[in-house]
């Protein structure tokens, strides 16, 4: 086999491999950085810095040189003083981000030996994860695509180095001079279409490889599974707390980010308005409410333990229950720093969790809650849930009287009253409204008014609290109540004294008030109600801006039933409207933001809340469709068989074998021709080097001018021998023994 | 011809290739016949492949083990996510690795004359033999069996499909005599460094090292150059007036081919130069141990009879060359000379043989030892050169 002459396409020099291994590394660094400023605003100091240190270093590979090797030496040890200082004023996981992001930078700027820049990719990696599972956003997704990308590069980029490096005679020293722009240029000029399509598939494969894996890993679920890198930013946002303050709901609903997104099972009559219950508040207090601290010390109780009909209260569990699907299956999404407490529509039979040692129950208030807020996104899923408005309340249910059937739980309540006699136990948080004589007249007053001095049950009162607070209120997110004037100080009394308008959380607590003065135990209840619909992936899109505050009233059957006192509403005390379509009666929110939503929600299905129920459903649907692939194919190839049969058995005559013979002389010279075109597709592809040279091209179609002037010209035309022969050797002979081509079609122009 | 002779070497001698060996040089039969070998091999890995971690592979995999410990115990999908991903880095690392051998293949090529402390290159043919993808950063390992050296060369550019590189090495031999080239691994760390693959041991090559070129002065001046009956006579012509023509022999230059005789006679017909007809001188060399007991000087004598034999060729004045107890090869042609250098290259002193006297030709130069590491080389009496 003779050695190749074809002329090499240029290649990068070692200068420019190692200079553009220090740009890579430069943008693996930028992006690794990037997402620690989603993380928290803590960050932006540190990272600011560090994106600045390695934009210079970057764009001036020199000046890095130019510090001395004892700053660097002495670099680390600074590094690790910082990260144990910052350790003893901060938590862990700040401390590692903050080290993880200075060995990042120290690595960009200071590479060394190849297992060095191993440590690099990885350092960049650590940080990308702990961002990613801090933040299980869907960016997360993007930044390790990118991350891939260039790492691959990054490498294959140093193994070339390693391999120049080696032949060379003296270390290259010099690239750090060259201009990073000047470079690009130069990438742009090496880049060749092969490398372009091999590069992509290489891409493409990794990530589908990636993709089987990642489906085909066995998840196998540990018990007590351990809380990775949960990291509070912040806390939850008020109105959706323990204790709320009048106003701080309204405040929520400035923001329009999305808080929860809700993959809703498919074919249910849905609730026309869903309330999503987060927090159960059953203790007022100034204007404010709260759940009562004998009722919140009823969380994580050991509920077995109590008489109550333990068969009433849903399961937390890990296990998908075997009937989800019939009675239907929602998966929750609720981003990090909602809240503690996770949203839901109604009664329901069992929460799903990947983990149900981080959830506490508390089956008095109906609450359902992480034991810390979560920074990250927490997804569950929730079966069996009822959307006839009304909640089930395991303990009031017992129908009698509590002490005589729940001695344990009132005698644990007793003991929290007694341990401070001036507050108010549950159950009578529910009746309490104040204890000062003029409040407590005042609203005596409006009750009667309300109701006409007539017994009312729960339901009716409900009806006639709402319309005479619509009546004298109307709507408004902005409220100035005026300064407090005599005995009454207290803020809603005054915001009903003064027929004030204002928003939800006036009315839910004014006829929670009036509501109680009644004699009708209720409580306020926040959340989200409503939401949008994602007409791209169809989901409930819940946003800030949907939070709201309602009540519910104790119908004396067991049941809370729900009470939007706001106007507007048409939850007064009655069975909310169901829409039989499901999801189609909802308006799509089809726009851009919508759609970008949609992916992420795509990520959040597919890939935060796979598991193995996951998997077993995708190995189904794997098995499914081959199973039925095949069977397809069976009925396919007997019916083809049973056609051709068919066909052959028809009578033959001369015109119809005669246009078979010419069909089948057809396809034989079209299949031919394919085989012909695809073979030189094939040849200019494999060899496009070969044929892409302009040298040979400019010969080619200097050739193909001469033959057209000698085809066209009237006298026969004389062309120097010498000169054709040196432009076919341009056009086809072996580079190494071209004549100048720069003399060569001096002298063709010259001769045309 | 006086003083001190030109130390450039006289050989042309043509490339010695070896057998194209390596994945590519294999593929033969049908395409489903290589599948059954591919997946043949991936079973039963062909002896000597071998694919070892890195230190950086290593840091993956430890990375990889603490990453899925950490997705297997938290159930958090981005660890899972993460460890797909370094999972998928490592196969496809395996795979890709595979496929830049596949289609590639190498022979050794020898490039001749090796001597003694001259620089000798070796050379290695790549080919690409794959339809599209091209292979990169492949190292080959040498070794020099006798001297004991070892080397490594890199592929350090790319290779695309269908192209063939040539690799070259240089070595100074330390030594006369027979040595084995090997070159008993290929490896590669493409594309990512996590995994080094070989390939084991591939080529090998004998190649003769011939005595070292050395300084000595020859006087030769006094001989006649009047050729005698019997004696024998150089063809390869060169020089001086043309005196006829004649048929052509083996070993004729074909420079001297006479075309237009040739074609008038239908027969191959060469220019006879009255060069052919000068004298010259016979060679004789008598490796006997009661003459030569000193090693070092038995390598003087063999690197001054090679020197000799060297320059007297390209003098045109070489007409034949001998081993004691050998018969006296005429030394026509430019194979003549290497075959004797080739014989040089392993002549180790012999017993006291008494086998043969110098051929009764005129201007025979033998050679007897001179004080202690001297050689003289005498054209019959007359010393004519001295080492």
């Amino acid at each position: 086999m003779p050695i190749s002459v074809v002329r090499k396409p240029p290649r990068l020099s070692l200068a420019e491999l190692l200079l553009f291994k220090w740009v890579l590394g430069g943008f693996l660094a930028l992006l690794a950085i990037w997402m620690v400023f989603h993380v928290d605003p803590d960050f932006w100091m540190t990272a600011g810095v560090a994106t600045v240190l390695v934009l210079a270093g970057l764009l001036r590979p020199d000046l890095p040189a130019r510090v001395p090797d004892w700053v660097w030496k002495g670099i680390v040890p600074v590094i690790l003083v910082v990260f144990l200082f910052r350790l003893m004023t901060a938590d862990l996981i700040p401390a590692l981000i903050t080290l993880n992001i200075w060995l990042v930078v120290y690595r960009t700027l200071c590479p060394g030996s190849r297992r060095e820049e191993m440590q690099f990719l990885l350092l960049c990696l650590l940080l990308i994860v702990v961002t990613g599972v801090l933040l299980v956003s869907l960016l997360f997704g993007l930044q390790l695509l990118i991350f891939t990308a260039l790492a691959m590069s990054y490498l294959f980029i140093v193994n070339l180095a390693e391999s120049a490096a080696a032949n060379a005679e003296k270390s290259e020293k010099q690239w750090r001079h060259l201009n990073v722009f000047f470079f690009f240029r130069r990438f742009g000029q090496v880049l060749d279409f092969k490398l372009v399509v091999l590069g992509t598939l290489l891409f493409f494969t990794i990530m589908g490889v990636s993709t089987l894996l990642f489906m085909v890993i066995p998840r196998v679920q540990f018990d007590g599974s351990i809380s990775f890198l949960d990291f509070n930013r912040g806390g939850s946002r008020t109105g959706f707390s323990a204790n709320v303050s009048l106003g701080e709901v309204v405040r929520i609903t400035e923001d329009t980010s999305i808080a929860l997104r809700v993959d809703v099972s498919p074919g249910m009559a849905l609730p026309e308005t869903p309330y999503w219950r987060m927090v159960v508040l059953d203790e007022y207090s100034r204007g404010g409410m709260r759940i009562s601290a004998s009722a919140a010390s009823t969380m994580g109780l050991d509920w077995d333990a109590l008489p109550i009909r333990r068969h009433e209260l849903p399961v937390i569990t890990r296990e998908q229950g075997p009937t989800g699907d019939a009675k239907g299956r929602w998966s929750f999404f609720l981003e990090g720093n909602v809240s503690q407490f996770l949203p839901y529509l109604g009664t329901f039979e069992r929460l799903v969790h990947r983990d149900p040692g981080e959830l506490t129950a508390n089956p008095v208030l109906g609450l359902y809650s992480l034991r810390r807020i979560s920074g990250s996104l927490t997804s569950y899923q929730i079966e069996g849930m009822d959307f006839s408005g009304r909640i089930h309340d395991p303990v009031l249910a017992g129908g009698g009287p509590l002490l005589a059937q729940l001695d344990p739980f009132i005698s644990m309540l007793e003991e929290i009253h007694d341990e401070n006699p001036r507050a108010v136990a549950y159950p009578q948080t529910l009746l309490q409204t104040f204890r000062g004589r003029l409040h407590q007249a005042y609203l005596e007053d409006l009750v009667a008014e309300i109701t006409g001095g007539r017994e009312m049950t729960a339901q009716e009162f409900s009806r006639a609290a709402t319309r005479w607070l619509a009546s004298r209120h109307s709507y408004s997110l902005s409220v100035t109540l005026p300064q407090p004037e005599g005995p009454f100080r207290d803020p809603v009394i005054r915001w009903m004294q003064h027929e004030l308008p204002g928003h939800c959380e006036f009315f839910a607590v004014a006829f929670t008030l009036l509501a109680r003065t009644a004699g009708h135990p209720t409580r306020v209840v926040t959340g989200f109600k409503g939401g949008t619909w994602n007409g791209f992936e169809n989901y409930f899109m819940v946003r800030n801006s949907d939070a709201h505050a309602w009540c519910e009233i104790y119908d004396g059957e067991g049941y809370w039933i729900r009470v939007d006192p706001t106007p507007g509403s048409d939850e007064v005390g009655g069975a909310p409207v169901l829409m039989a379509g499901g999801t189609d009666h909802f308006l799509a929110d089809n726009s851009m933001a919508a759609y970008l939503d949609s992916l992420r929600m795509i990520w959040y299905r597919r890939i935060v809340s796979f598991d193995q129920s996951s998997q077993v459903q995708v190995m189904r649907g794997v098995r499914d469709f081959f199973v039925r692939s095949y069977q397809k194919t069976v009925v396919l190839l007997e019916r083809a068989g049973s056609l051709f049969v068919e066909w052959l058995l028809r009578p033959w005559d001369v015109l119809r074998m005669g246009y078979w013979v010419l069909l089948t002389l057809a396809g034989t010279a079209l299949f031919y021709l394919l085989q012909w075109v695809w073979k030189h597709a094939e040849a200019r592809l494999l060899h496009s080097g070969r044929f892409e040279d302009p040298v040979r091209n400019r010969a080619g179609r200097y050739l193909l001018r001469l033959r057209d002037m000698a085809r066209t010209a009237a006298e026969p035309l004389v062309i120097d021998e010498r000169l054709l022969d040196d432009l076919h050797r341009l056009r086809y002979g072996a580079a190494d023994t071209w004549p100048d081509p720069a003399e060569v079609f001096r002298r063709v122009r010259k001769a045309l | 011809m006086n003083g001190l002779l030109s130390s450039a070497t006289v050989s042309t001698a043509p490339l010695r290739e070896g057998a194209w060996v390596g994945p590519g040089a294999a593929e033969s039969g049908s395409r489903l016949r290589r599948w059954g070998q591919f997946l043949r091999s991936m079973v039963l890995p062909p002896k000597g492949h071998r694919v070892v971690p890195t230190k950086s592979g290593l840091m993956l995999i430890v990375l990889a083990l603490g990453i899925g410990m950490a997705a297997y115990s938290t159930s958090s999908n981005i660890l899972f996510t993460t460890l797909a991903l370094l999972l998928s880095t490592l196969i496809l690392s395996g795979i890709i690795s595979w496929f830049n051998f596949k289609g590639t293949c190498w022979r050794l090529v020898a490039q001749p004359p090796f001597r003694v402390n001259q620089e000798a290159v070796v050379a290695l043919d790549v080919a690409n033999r794959k339809r599209f993808l091209p292979t990169y950063s492949l190292w080959f390992d040498f070794r020099l069996r006798e001297a004991g050296q070892n080397l490594r060369i890199h592929l350090s550019d790319r290779l695309d499909s269908g192209q063939t590189t040539r690799l070259e090495w240089t070595f100074r031999p330390a030594s006369r005599g027979v040595e084995q080239v090997e070159m008993y691994d290929v490896g590669s760390q493409f594309p990512f460094g996590f995994l080094k693959k070989h390939l084991g041991g591939i080529a090998a090559m004998t190649v003769r090292i011939w005595p070292e070129r050395i300084p000595y002065t020859f006087d030769g001046s006094h001989t006649s150059v009047a050729r005698f009956r019997g004696q024998m006579a150089r063809r390869s012509g060169g020089a001086g007036d043309l005196i006829s023509l004649r048929k052509y022999q083996p070993g004729d230059s074909h420079r001297q081919i006479h075309w237009k005789a040739t074609a008038r006679s239908r027969k191959l017909m060469i220019r006879q130069l009255a060069a052919e007809n000068h004298g010259g001188f016979y060679i004789f060399l008598d490796p006997s141990e009661g003459i030569w007991k000193s090693g070092p000087q038995f390598e003087t004598l063999c690197s001054l009879t090679a020197s000799l034999a060297e320059d007297l060729f390209r003098e045109n004045l070489l007409l034949g060359a001998a081993v004691c107890g050998e018969p006296m090869v005429a030394v026509r042609r430019l194979a003549d000379l290497e075959a004797f250098l080739d014989r040089l290259a392993v002549l180790e002193p012999m017993a006291e043989t008494g086998r043969g006297d110098p051929p009764p030709f005129r201007h025979v130069i033998t050679f007897q030892p001179s004080s202690t590491r001297g050689v003289h080389a005498y054209i019959g009496s007359q010393k004519a050169a001295t080492a």
